[in-house]
């Protein structure tokens, strides 16, 4: 009987953690999904108004100087530090679902607000 | 070691990396397809359909090489067109967009002796502004028409002060202070010449039906003399560079020249080719040396060489075109760049009388770097 009540306990705490496990990852998707969004929709806006781009960012500005006033360069640094970053997150995930999906919720919500400059600024 | 960060984390094996970074390069190049499928077909067609280029005003560069265009860019389906300053040069044959973020619509332009600054006015908000032509280029605000838009400027030859023409005032900018040095709020003035080695403008303002040539005192904004009263409309003024002529087209035949009296400190006016009708709104130009000026002739199709000493036609210069000239620069005393409405530049060498260079107003013919 004590042996049936802790093994259904354990069920019970398994699906818990399931369950927690299932939210966090579909936290994690949506939060990572977002990121590289914004990331891609930055870039897109760059390229649309490469005529009358005004970069804000230090780093940006330098590369663009480099380009010789060209986007490309740019967008190319974009498009690596965008796919590292995912990836690293990914693998932060792997290795620990709360710690990862922590990490990839601050930094949507700083490409939110980013997104939000982008838009209404 | 890590400071308390749990760099354990970013740990993994070979294969958990590169899913990783498998799973990263396709959402990233899934969404730059969605949103690719909206940007790129616009862009693809924007970039092929050939854009019609108008030439609307041109002046010298730092050398004989390059010129600065204000050009409007019309797409094959007239949608979208956009006024924008460009440098060509002469050598490459290349148009080359110029970095003005400041303004989306680039009104008129004057550019300073060494051609490194080129000073903007914008018709977003009526500023002047004030960039550099190498990249990367700067731009700083000079100051603000209150009322309305510049739509002439000239630049004293200290560089230290702007003149800015507006259909609501007459403006006078310090420029290394940034800050404006006069303004006559309720002049109307369309165009003005700044005359080289004095401290006086040439300024056309009109009245009611007609209007009259004022020679202002670019100091201080007050009226030294008034050069000629009367006068129907003015579109266009320029000042030899010797400073002892100002001519000026406008709503009448011929071109108005006038010759400034050093004696007398008055300025004697006359009619070169009083005749001629089809040149009211081309730009005119004296060559470096001051002893031509560049005009369009009868029918506003070519272009006409006067030789000042003798206040005759030295050169008639025929267009194969139909387009009307807008206007004609002289590069060296020998070269000349003429432009028409349709976009077409030539450039044509005097001494060996014929046409050195043409450029068609497309894309494809200019060469283009956007």
């Amino acid at each position: 009987m004590v042996t049936a009540i802790s093994n259904q306990l354990g069920r019970y705490r398994q699906d818990q953690r399931e369950g927690q496990r299932t939210l966090l990852g579909h936290i994690f998707l949506l939060a990572w999904f977002f990121v590289i969004f914004v990331s891609v929709y930055d870039g897109y806006l760059v390229l649309e108004n490469r005529v009358f781009l005004d970069e804000l960012n230090p780093i940006g500005r330098m590369l663009i100087s480099l380009n010789g006033g060209g986007v490309w360069l740019l967008l190319a640094a974009k498009f690596v530090g965008t796919v590292i970053v995912a990836s690293m997150l990914r693998v932060i995930y792997d290795n620990g679902a709360f710690f990862g999906t922590a990490i990839t919720a601050f930094i949507a919500v700083l490409q939110l607000c980013l997104l939000l400059f982008l838009l209404f600024v | 070691v890590t400071g308390g960060i749990p760099f354990h984390y970013l740990l993994g094996t070979r294969q958990q990396y590169a899913r990783a970074i498998l799973q990263a390069l396709a959402t990233v190049v899934f969404f730059t397809c969605v949103i690719g499928v909206r940007f790129i077909p616009s862009q693809i067609h924007r970039s092929l359909a050939p854009h019609s280029i108008s030439v609307l005003d041109c002046q010298e560069g730092a050398t004989d090489q390059q010129v600065f265009m204000l050009i409007k860019r019309i797409p094959a389906d007239e949608s979208g067109a956009k006024q924008q300053l460009a440098s060509y040069s002469l050598r490459s044959g290349v148009l080359e967009k110029m970095d003005v973020t400041a303004t989306t619509w680039p009104e008129c332009f004057a550019v300073g002796e060494d051609g490194r600054a080129v000073y903007v006015a914008s018709a977003d908000d009526g500023s002047i502004i004030r960039i550099s032509s190498e990249y990367p280029s700067e731009s700083c605000i000079i100051g603000r028409h209150l009322q309305g838009t510049a739509h002439v400027l000239a630049l004293a030859d200290d560089e230290k002060t702007l003149i800015s023409l507006g259909h609501r005032g007459l403006y006078a900018w310090d420029v290394p202070r940034r800050r404006p040095l006069w303004c006559r709020f309720n002049e109307t003035a369309d165009a003005m010449a700044i005359l080289p080695g004095s401290d006086s403008i040439i300024c056309y303002l009109s009245e009611q039906a007609t209007g009259r040539l004022e020679e202002i005192d670019a100091r201080t904004g007050t009226t030294i003399q008034v050069v000629k009263r009367d006068l129907s409309e003015v579109h266009h003024l320029t000042a030899s560079p010797d400073g002892k002529y100002v001519a000026g087209v406008g709503g009448f035949s011929g071109i108005l020249l006038l010759e400034h009296d050093l004696h007398h400190q008055a300025w004697k006016s006359r009619r070169l080719g009083a005749s001629l009708v089809g040149m009211s709104t081309a730009r005119i130009s004296f060559s470096p040396d001051s002893a031509r000026l560049v005009s369009a002739n009868d029918d506003g199709r070519g272009f006409l060489v006067w030789d000042l000493a003798s206040m005759t036609v030295a050169r008639e210069i025929a267009s194969d075109s139909n387009s009307l000239a807008l206007g004609s620069v002289f590069l060296t005393n020998e070269t000349l760049l003429c432009w028409s409405e349709t976009g077409v530049i030539r450039r044509y060498e005097l001494s060996e009388n014929g046409i050195a260079a043409t450029a068609r107003g497309t894309d494809e013919d200019w060469a283009v770097s956007w």
